[in-house]
């Protein structure tokens, strides 16, 4: 049975812990909340940051969150005590995005001045600074051979860089309107994008090719995740009207392009993740309402 | 070629090489150069804004200017106009401008290409182009309209034009243009005209002239 959890904040960004028992949230207050990935009842409340949490976004383990706030420091987090872990000074005026690389190494922050910094977490430096596009970049993913990092920028090209050189591999310019979410499939072989235009695009990762597009979705698409077995595709969406307005989330078999399940949430989604198990999903939208949706 | 259409730089090397301009300690002809283009700077470059998550490529390109409202569209109408320099003072012919912005109900148009426009300035780098004032949208707090200036020379520039009339600014933008914070800066928050005149219906006029870096 699905559940909907209402809480008393908005909350940003949710992932399942790696034994997919607890549902970790960032919560617009500051805290970071824990529930019960079964029952949807409230686990614990950890104090974490009120001014530091532009961009947020856990690591692939969930141990830890990347964020920023108004001083141009990247922070890093630990997600169990809520304790700054680390601090990374960037030349970059505000972050974007984050995204962390599956094996640990590398943590890729979009800045507001049109670069990503592809920073080293061992030593803490700052190995690269890719600079290529106008805008920012609103979407990053690694592959999951953490060799390759995919950009998504205001002014609507996919970029592919190699994380081991920094190098721009390859700039895909087919596309009218912003990427506003990146997802590989477990595998590597496929990305996953969407964005302003309400359209899922499926790229093959060894052309750069588009191999299928998944339309329908009646809102912008915002945010994607496939499964662990990469067989199905996730998605939720966010109204491009003004005014918080409901929601689909879809469940696309990734085979076939047919959607194999629909829902809907009160307001556009902030937030969507798969359990390592594979048997949920949970998604966060700006209605102050988290749902864990079961597919067994 | 005719002196007056020499650029600024090919002048000055003129100057250079005629003994004018003269480097009082040995200073070769391009590090002269450079030093008086650089402390020659009249004009501060306009300020880069964000650019937002709905840009659209593909917008069919026009003149040097634009009726991006259409007749009947609700909104309070208005006419931006203004024409591109560099930080030399000099005017930029060769600019191109993007321009999009969300409709009165401040909702930007996705599948197509309303409140969209794409000029190329004049021969003295001026632009105009007829629009409505945009609407207030929940999740930005400032009315705005969006820009992207490219040139030959000039490093390409992506800001907004912001109202001083917004209410979000509470009739004194110089201490509350903060108010939103994407704002940043001041100086792209531009003063409103409310004309009348016999040939044309009451609206409002803003006046956007750019300066650009030189690249």
């Amino acid at each position: 049975m699905d559940r909907v959890i209402q809480t008393d904040t908005k909350i940003g960004v949710v992932a399942f812990s790696a034994d997919s028992s607890t549902l970790n949230g960032l919560a617009d207050d500051g805290t970071i909340r824990l529930w019960d990935a079964r029952s949807g009842a409230p686990q614990k409340t950890v104090q974490w940051t009120k001014t530091d949490r532009r961009a947020a976004t856990f690591s692939q383990d969930g141990a830890t969150i990347a964020s920023s706030g108004p001083d141009r420091v990247i922070k890093l987090w630990d997600v169990k005590t809520g304790e700054m872990k680390r601090r990374l000074p960037s030349k970059a005026p505000w972050i974007s995005a984050f995204a962390f690389s599956k094996d640990g190494r590398w943590l890729a922050a979009g800045g507001g001045d049109a670069t990503i910094g592809l920073w080293e977490l061992a030593s803490g430096s700052l190995k690269f600074t890719l600079a290529d596009g106008l805008g920012n970049a609103g979407a990053l993913a690694f592959s999951p051979d953490s060799q390759n990092l995919v950009s998504g920028y205001s002014d609507t090209n996919l970029r592919v860089w190699k994380t081991g050189t920094g190098k721009l591999e390859r700039t895909i310019e087919d596309l009218q309107l912003m990427q506003f979410t990146l997802a590989y499939s477990p595998d590597g072989g496929m990305l996953a994008s969407g964005g302003a235009d309400r359209t899922i695009y499926l790229w093959d990762t060894r052309t750069w090719r588009m191999v299928r597009k998944l339309t329908g979705q009646p809102e912008m698409v915002e945010r994607l995740v496939f499964s662990p077995d990469g067989k199905t595709l996730f998605c939720g969406g966010a109204s491009e009207y003004a005014g918080p307005l409901p929601a689909q989330i879809r469940l696309w078999d990734v085979a076939s392009g047919e959607v194999k399940r629909t829902g809907t949430t009160q307001h556009g989604v902030r937030s969507v993740a798969f359990s390592p198990d594979g048997k949920m999903m949970a998604s966060a939208d700006t209605s102050k309402t988290v749902t864990i949706w079961q597919l067994t | 070629m005719k002196p007056e259409q020499m650029t600024r730089r090919q002048i000055l090397e003129q100057c250079i090489g005629r003994g004018l301009l003269v480097g009082g300690v040995a200073m070769s002809a391009p590090n002269l150069l450079a030093f008086w283009q650089k402390n020659e700077e009249p004009r501060k470059a306009t300020p880069p804004n964000d650019m937002g998550p709905f840009y659209k490529k593909g917008t069919p390109e026009g003149s040097d200017s634009a009726a991006m409202r259409a007749p009947g569209d609700p909104g309070l109408p208005l006419r931006v106009s203004g024409r591109i320099l560099n930080t030399r003072g000099d005017v930029v012919p060769e600019a191109r401008i993007q321009l999009w912005q969300a409709d009165h109900f401040g909702k930007y148009d996705l599948m197509g290409y309303r409140y969209r426009a794409r000029l190329a300035v004049s021969r003295e780098a001026a632009y105009q182009f007829e629009t409505v004032f945009p609407g207030h949208y929940p999740d930005r707090v400032a009315q705005h309209i969006h820009y992207l200036i490219t040139a030959p020379g000039h490093k390409t520039l992506v800001t907004q034009l912001y109202f001083a009339t917004d209410p979000v600014f509470l009739g004194d933008p110089d201490k509350y243009y903060s108010k939103d914070p994407l704002v940043q800066t001041r100086e792209l928050i531009r003063p409103v005209t409310v004309l009348e005149q016999a040939e044309t219906p009451a609206h409002a006029e803003v006046v956007f002239e750019v300066c650009l870096e030189r690249a």
